[in-house]
Parts: structure tokens; C-alpha cells; sequence
């Protein structure tokens, strides 16, 4: 990268971070202002910031940046904690419709109402059965790397 | 009381301003990794692949977002499920943006409202419908992985996160919408006709628990959506992105055509040797790949137990790329049971032989059965024929057994020990003479057609049956037809494929030197291999001619009524199985003649093998493999003779002297040379012609032969 192109992706980046920063001051004075007209605009800005800064780095040389190695030597863990958080209400919710299922079919509607409980049940199951098989897999990609050379594992599997 | 809704009904000012504020962090992930691989793909080799762009787009929707390559009849499951997801999941995402074109556009900068009355109704309707498909289709698919475990089929972390998140995006989206209606008493719930009767049930909770449980909902929805955005640049789930951009920029050229290194006197660099050797649409090629095995749904070398998988090459091939781009994916995508994707296992490797294996790149027939079926057109073997160009140029190892082969070539002009005299040695078998080229120049004569006997119709004893039967029908026909004779040579092809392209080069253009010489402009070949380069590798060096597959000739002869068959004849009874060559189905697309020929005889029954057409199976001989030793898995000529017998067919009809050689051994190997033999088109219609002299064709064909008449020429060559 010569001196020039590198001045210029300094500019871009600024331009980027500048355009996130008015976005989000767009979409305060939106929803704490009443302004709703520039929500829009605010959105757009953000959107336009986040790809320019996204494009500007992925663009650049691959540093192994040190959040990014924290990310990685942590992902097992974050991995688990998204994956809990993300099902958690909707597991609430649909225990919920289950267990309120008798005094929903006694309000005259028992037929929908059973309905509904039976859709809440697949839809728990379908949940944490995606639950449990995404942290299987996310425990089973902390295994270490497998060593060895390619020709060895294919005349194993020959 | 019009219908419609109230959106971001229960949300405070809070949520709107998280929500879009927040919406930086997955857009700097997605165009981060995008970004990053779009700088990995340019450390490739330039290529123009920008041309053509209206017919490249369209042909990239009809492939993609139609999914024509993805639903097919052999894989419905898995095609209709990923249709479902992806109908599912790009209808929901329209739907999100038509809510915030109205609450964040219409509504505050126009004050006009459009979601509302029959749209609002539709839209309804749809959005439950399209979650279904989102849910089901990921569903089927957990239970394809889990439960059906196709073989080519493997399993990685990174799917079933995908598939999870998939699932848990669709169930958030009908509970928030439920527990919404349960509330409001929506008069319209009906239309969501899969929340509104968990709205019914939900409706028994207390209003300030329903409250509670739909923001934790809805904040916990669009979180999921954002680390699932955040996600995708780093996971298969990419492949929306880097599926279509392959799509679009894959190759237009003829597929049978392997692009030659160009000015190979003055290059540096000869074949694939490290990553950035590659062009960069191969880089994108190997990005593309999603690991849905469907290349190994038809390769010779993965059914028969071999190292080689096309998939695991390109994944290998991937991975490498992924560890040197610096994208931090990796250790998400290794298989459940395979040491094979060592992904992030460091960069530092070299590319052959501790990405990809010499084994695995030696043991590929190149029958292109991989990029038949590859969804997002995949070329396995531009990939492979690349890599093998650097081991035999650059480090000089190749098998063995291939030495022999590069220098017969270079000397003799062919891959066997015969000298060029020899060539028309076959013509001594026929009643009139075959003339050559150069006493057809020399009498100022013109022909009508150039027959290419090609190095195995000349030299081994059983293709010169093949050859002598197609001289027949050309005679019986009338056809004023010549031979090159000595001046023949071989086309280059087991060179090129093999990895010498240098040598392939030479050989071509002396071969159409010799053409062009003669001014021949068309020509009849038994060969599909000498066909395919003759067709499409000769004119990158000025060989342009009109090339005819012997089968395509033969049938239209027929047709045309040039050729008289008898239907009693002695090898014009019972089944019949054909087996599609490579270099001319796959390749080269010709599928129906050599049937219509067979079909031109009604006392042959016609049976199709399992594996047929551009599925069909390859006989283990292409790509140089005829002259190398089958060490490695079962034996893939003894496969496909095994499905031949299976089909209850006594003969075994070949269009390729590769794949007669294949064959004969395979019928050998099994044991089946008294009950099943192979014979060649030409041999069966030569059989079945009533010829001018009253000669019975099918004692001089295959029926005497076959049933142990000594070969009246050469030995087989070594």
C-alpha cells in the first residue's frame, strides 16, 4: 500500500466512524426527540458506517488483532451463553402456554386453545432440541485440531 | 375498522434506539469477512471472467435463487428442503424491510400508510407461512444430517449451529407475534394462522406476564438476528454470497477444455504450486463450497474407497485459504469423523503434499461427474489438473507407471511402444483400402471426412475391431473418408490431463499442424478423448474443425438410410446396457445417439445402468488413468461392469476405447467372460449391416469374436 492509498483509507475510516456516530445521533434525536423523519436517515448512516469500517479492515493487511484472539479462546463459552440467551424466552413463553393450557381450554375456544398448546410443544421441542445439538457442537469444535497429513488420513480412509 | 397493527407495540423509545444503534456491529462483521475474502480471492492469478454479464447474470439467478442445480429428481429431499429454508428465509427478510419501509419511511416522512387492509391481511398469511417453511426446511435438515446420514453427507459444528439458529430465529418470530395477539385481542388473528391459536393459549396468562415475556422476546429476537448476521461471513452460511458470485463468474468456455498455461516457453511458473498460483476465480471457487457432498455422489474414487474426494480437496483447499486470509473461521468446520479439513491448523504449510496429498491428486479419472453436480459449478478438476501440472513440471514426480507413457509420446508420438509406420496396420483387415491423407493430397484429391483413429484404435488389438468396424460402416456408406496413417499422433490429452502440459502442447499442435496441412475440415473420431480435443482444445491453437463423434456419424447414417441393418442378426438380439463415456456425455453433452443407434435394431432390448447419463459412472480410465496402476480402494472398471451385469444385459455397449479397454479387464476380473462381453457401437452396428457383398457382419464383429476368435493383430500395448 503506498503512502497515498494508505491516507486515503485513514480518510474513509474517519468518514465511516464519523458516519456511524451522526447515525446514532440521528436515531437519538428520533426516538428521544420525536423526530421520527430522520430515523431513516440515522439507520442508513449506521448501516453505511458499520460496512464502510467492516470493508476498511477486512480490506487490510490480517492482523491478529488481540479482542479477536480473546473472541476466539472464548467462543466455547460465548457460543454457550448466545446459545442459552437466545432460547431462554422462548422456551418461557411456550412452557408458559403449556402450563396455562387447562384455563385456556375451559374459555370456550378449547378446540384453538389445544391447538395452540400442541403448536407451543413443537415449537418447545423444536427449541431446545436445537439447543442441545448447538452446544454439542460448539463443545465438539473446541477438540483440538487433528494432526497429520492429508495422505495418511485418506489411506486411512481407503 | 381497517386492519393493521401497531408496530413496535410494548417496545419504549429503548428498543428502536438499541436496535438501530446496535445494527453497526453486524454490518462491520458481514462486510468485514466479506471483505476479507474477497482480498483472499485476489491473491489469485488474473482472469477475465467479466465478460458476457447479462447472460452470466441471468444464468446465476436461474441457478441460485431459482435453484436450478439445486433441486434435482436424484435429490429432492435435500433440494425441496433447502428450497423451503430459502424461500423461507428471504420472504421473512422482505417482510422485515416492508415494516421498516412503513414505520421508519412512509409513515414519518409521507404519512402515508400501506400496511394495512388486504395487504396487511396477505402479508399476514405470507409471514406465517414463510416462518413454517424457515422452521420445517431447517428441521428436515437436521433430520437429513441426523437421522437419513447420507454417506457423501458430513456433519460439522458450523451446520448445526446454523440450522439451530435458523430454527430458534423462526420460533422467536411466531412468540413474539403470539404472545403480542394474546394481548391485544387482535380481531384479524386468524390470518397468522399458526400464532393465533398460541395466542388463544397464551391468553390465559395475566397481561403484565404476556408483557413481560414479549419484550424479552422481541429484544432476545433481534439480538439472535444480529449475531446470526454476524455469523454468517465466518460460517457456511456465507455461501448465499459466495454461491452466486461464483455462479456469476464461472467459466464460459466448453467444459471439456482445459485452459492451457499460455506462452509455456517463457512462463516461471507451471501449475498450482501454492495458493496464489491459482486464478482468483479458482480461489472463489474453493470459497464457494458449502460441503453438501453432492460431487460425491457419482465420483469413482470416493465409491471405490479412495483417497481422493472432491469435496475434501476443495475444503482442504479452503481452509488453507482461510488460515492464510486471516479469517478466524475454521475450527467450526471440522468434520465429526474425519481428520481430513485441518482447518486452522496453521498457515505455514505447504500446499502439496500437507494440504492436499499427491495420492488425492493422482487418483482422479477427471470425469467431471464432481462438476455435474456441484450446485454452485464447482471445477474440481481444473483445480486438480492444475496441481498435478505443478508436481510433474515443476517437481518432477508422477507415477511411474507414466514415465513410459511421456516418452513414447515424445518419440513415438503415442503413449505405447509402436512406431508410427504401424499405425494403419488395421487397414490389411479390410477387403478395399483405406487411403491416407498425404496419396489424397498428392492426387489432388479432396475427402469428405478425416477419420482420427486415435493411438488406441491403431495400436491395441481390441480397439482395432472398433476401428475396423468403423471403416466398415464408412465404406458401406459411401463416405469418401481418409486416414492420417504415420502422420497421426496423439492428441495430448492423457499428456494434459496427466499434468505435462508441456508435452500436451507439443503433441497438439503437431497434430493440428498435420490437420491444417491438409486443409481437413471434418472429422470422425472413435475416440471421445481425441473427440474432446480435438473439439474443444485444438482451437486455442488454431485447430478449428468440424469434429463428429463415430456414434453421432453412425446414427445418422442410419437415419438417413445409408446403412442397412438387419434385425435378425446374431448381435442385434437380447439387452443391451450402454455406458455413457465421459469425455462424451459429461463433456461434451451427446447422450442420445449412441442410444438411437442401439435403438435402430429392434431385436435389442435396451436397459439403462443405475448411474447413466450425466450421472453415469466413470470406467476409472480418464485422466491418465488408464496407464496407471489402480493401487489405492476396489477397483472402479469392476464397479461399473458389476452395475452393467445388474441390469440383467448380456452386452455391454461402449463409445470409447478407453472405457473398452476398462471394461474387458473388468469383465475379467469379475468373472463374467462367458456370460457378459462389451462391444463398441461401431462393432455392433457392423455386425447387424447387411453389407453389398453379403458378408455376415457378425461373424467379422463381435459375435465370432467374442466367443474366443484369436485378435488378428498387435498385442496389447504396454
Amino acid at each position: 500500500m503506498t503512502k497515498d492509498d494508505a491516507m486515503l483509507t485513514g480518510r474513509y475510516r474517519i468518514a465511516s466512524a464519523a458516519a456511524v456516530v451522526l447515525g446514532i445521533a440521528l436515531i437519538l434525536l428520533s426516538e428521544l426527540g420525536g423526530v421520527h423523519e430522520v430515523r431513516v436517515f440515522g439507520a442508513g448512516l449506521i448501516s453505511l458506517g458499520g460496512i464502510g469500517l467492516g470493508v476498511l479492515a477486512g480490506l487490510d493487511q490480517p492482523r491478529r488483532a488481540e479482542w479477536l484472539a480473546w473472541v476466539r479462546d472464548r467462543r466455547v463459552a460465548l457460543g454457550m451463553i448466545a446459545a442459552l440467551v437466545s432460547v431462554a424466552p422462548v422456551v418461557v413463553a411456550f412452557a408458559a402456554a403449556l402450563v396455562v393450557l387447562p384455563a385456556a381450554m375451559g374459555e370456550g375456544r378449547s378446540g384453538m386453545a389445544l391447538l395452540g398448546g400442541l403448536i407451543a410443544l413443537l415449537m418447545l421441542m423444536a427449541s431446545v432440541g436445537c439447543f442441545v445439538l448447538a452446544v454439542r457442537a460448539i463443545r465438539r469444535a473446541a477438540r483440538p485440531v487433528t494432526p497429520g497429513s492429508p495422505a495418511e488420513a485418506g489411506e486411512e480412509a481407503a | 375498522m381497517i386492519p393493521t397493527r401497531e408496530i413496535l407495540w410494548n417496545i419504549t423509545a429503548l428498543g428502536p434506539i438499541l436496535l438501530y444503534t446496535l445494527m453497526a456491529i453486524p454490518f462491520v462483521f458481514l462486510a468485514y469477512g466479506l471483505a476479507r475474502r474477497v482480498r483472499m480471492w485476489r491473491q489469485g492469478q488474473p482472469e477475465n471472467r467479466f465478460d458476457q454479464l447479462g447472460r452470466r447474470l441471468w444464468h446465476a439467478i436461474l441457478m441460485t435463487v431459482l435453484h436450478g442445480r439445486i433441486v434435482r429428481r436424484r435429490n429432492r429431499f435435500g433440494g425441496l428442503m433447502h428450497l423451503a429454508i430459502f424461500v423461507g428465509f428471504v420472504t421473512l427478510f422482505i417482510g422485515t424491510v416492508i415494516v421498516m419501509i412503513e414505520a421508519d419511511i412512509t409513515v414519518p416522512i409521507f404519512g402515508v400508510s400501506f400496511y394495512r387492509g388486504d395487504f396487511y391481511l396477505v402479508y399476514k398469511a405470507v409471514m406465517n407461512l414463510a416462518g413454517l417453511l424457515l422452521i420445517g426446511g431447517s428441521l428436515a435438515a437436521l433430520y437429513r444430517r441426523y437421522v437419513r446420514r447420507p454417506a457423501t453427507l458430513e456433519t460439522t459444528g458450523d451446520d448445526v449451529v446454523i440450522l439451530a439458529f435458523l430454527v430458534v430465529l423462526g420460533v422467536q418470530g411466531f412468540a413474539v407475534q403470539a404472545l403480542r395477539m394474546a394481548v391485544t385481542d387482535d380481531p384479524w388473528g386468524p390470518w397468522s394462522f399458526v400464532s393465533y391459536p398460541m395466542a388463544l393459549t397464551l391468553s390465559a396468562l395475566p397481561e403484565s406476564w404476556l408483557r413481560a415475556i414479549h419484550v424479552a422476546n422481541w429484544y432476545i429476537h433481534f439480538l439472535t438476528n444480529f449475531v446470526f448476521l454476524s455469523y454468517v461471513a465466518y460460517s457456511k452460511m456465507i455461501h448465499p454470497f459466495t454461491s452466486f458470485a461464483n455462479v456469476l463468474f464461472r467459466r464460459l468456455k466448453p467444459v471439456g477444455a482445459l485452459d492451457p498455461i499460455e506462452n509455456i516457453e517463457e512462463a516461471e511458473v507451471f501449475g498450482a504450486g501454492k495458493l496464489e498460483d491459482f486464478t482468483w476465480a479458482q480461489l472463489l471457487n474453493v470459497d464457494a463450497c458449502m460441503h453438501c457432498g453432492r460431487c460425491l455422489e457419482y465420483c469413482p474414487t470416493f465409491s471405490t474407497g479412495k483417497p481422493l474426494r472432491p469435496r475434501d480437496v476443495v475444503l482442504e483447499l479452503a481452509g488453507y485459504m482461510a488460515d492464510r486470509g486471516g479469517i478466524f473461521s475454521g475450527e467450526l468446520g471440522q468434520g465429526e469423523n474425519s481428520a481430513r479439513y485441518r482447518w486452522g491448523a496453521g498457515p505455514d504449510r505447504a500446499l502439496i503434499p500437507d494440504v492436499v496429498s499427491p495420492a488425492e491428486l493422482w487418483d482422479c479419472t477427471t470425469c467431471g461427474a464432481c462438476m455435474a453436480q456441484c450446485p454452485v459449478y464447482i471445477e474440481h478438476v481444473p483445480l486438480i489438473v492444475g496441481m498435478r501440472r505443478h508436481l510433474v513440471l515443476e517437481q518432477g514426480e508422477f507415477p511411474e507407471e507414466v514415465t513410459s507413457v511421456f516418452t513414447n509420446l515424445e518419440r513415438l508420438g503415442s503413449p505405447y511402444q509402436f512406431p508410427p509406420n504401424q499405425r494403419a496396420a488395421w487397414t490389411k483387415r479390410l477387403d478395399q483400402p483405406v487411403p491416407e491423407m498425404a496419396e489424397v493430397a498428392a492426387r489432388g484429391e479432396e475427402v469428405e471426412i478425416l477419420f482420427w483413429v486415435g493411438c488406441l484404435g491403431s495400436f491395441d488389438s481390441r480397439n482395432q475391431r472398433t476401428t475396423v468396424a468403423l471403416a466398415r460402416i464408412l465404406q458401406a456408406a459411401g463416405i469418401k473418408f481418409a486416414i492420417l496413417g504415420k502422420e497421426e499422433s496423439c492428441t495430448g490429452d492423457p499428456a494434459r490431463r496427466i499434468g505435462n502440459e508441456y508435452l500436451a502442447q507439443m503433441m497438439a499442435m503437431q497434430a493440428v499442424e498435420t490437420l491444417n496441412t491438409y486443409n481437413v475440415k471434418k472429422v470422425v473420431t472413435a475416440c471421445p478423448h481425441c473427440f474432446n480435443a480435438i473439439k474443444n482444445e485444438f482451437p486455442q491453437i488454431g485447430g478449428n474443425y468440424e469434429v463428429i463423434h463415430h456414434s453421432q456419424l453412425i446414427n445418422q447414417l442410419i437415419a438417413e438410410g445409408r446403412i442397412t441393418l438387419d434385425p435378425n442378426s446374431a448381435l442385434a438380439r437380447g439387452a443391451v446396457t450402454y455406458h455413457d463415456p465421459c469425455y462424451l456425455g459429461r463433456y461434451n453433452g451427446e447422450y442420445d445417439a449412441p442410444r438411437e443407434a442401439l435403438a435402430a435394431l429392434p431385436g435389442l432390448e435396451l436397459r439403462e445402468m443405475r448411474r447413466n447419463r450425466n450421472t453415469s459412472f466413470c470406467c476409472g480410465g480418464g485422466g491418465g488413468r488408464l496407464f496407471m496402476e489402480e493401487t489405492r480402494g476396489t477397483r472402479i472398471n469392476q464397479a461399473r461392469v458389476r452395475e452393467a451385469i445388474d441390469t440383467g444385459a448380456e452386452l455391454l455397449a461402449a463409445a470409447c476405447p478407453f472405457c473398452m479397454t476398462m471394461f474387458e479387464d473388468g469383465i475379467h476380473g469379475v468373472g463374467a467372460e462367458e456370460s457378459f462381453k462389451v462391444l463398441d457401437i461401431a462393432e455392433i452396428v457392423a455386425g447387424s449391416m447387411i453389407t453389398p457383398n453379403g458378408a455376415d457382419g457378425a461373424k467379422e464383429h463381435g459375435a465370432a469374436e467374442s466367443e474366443g476368435a484369436a485378435p488378428e493383430s498387435a498385442e496389447r500395448p504396454e
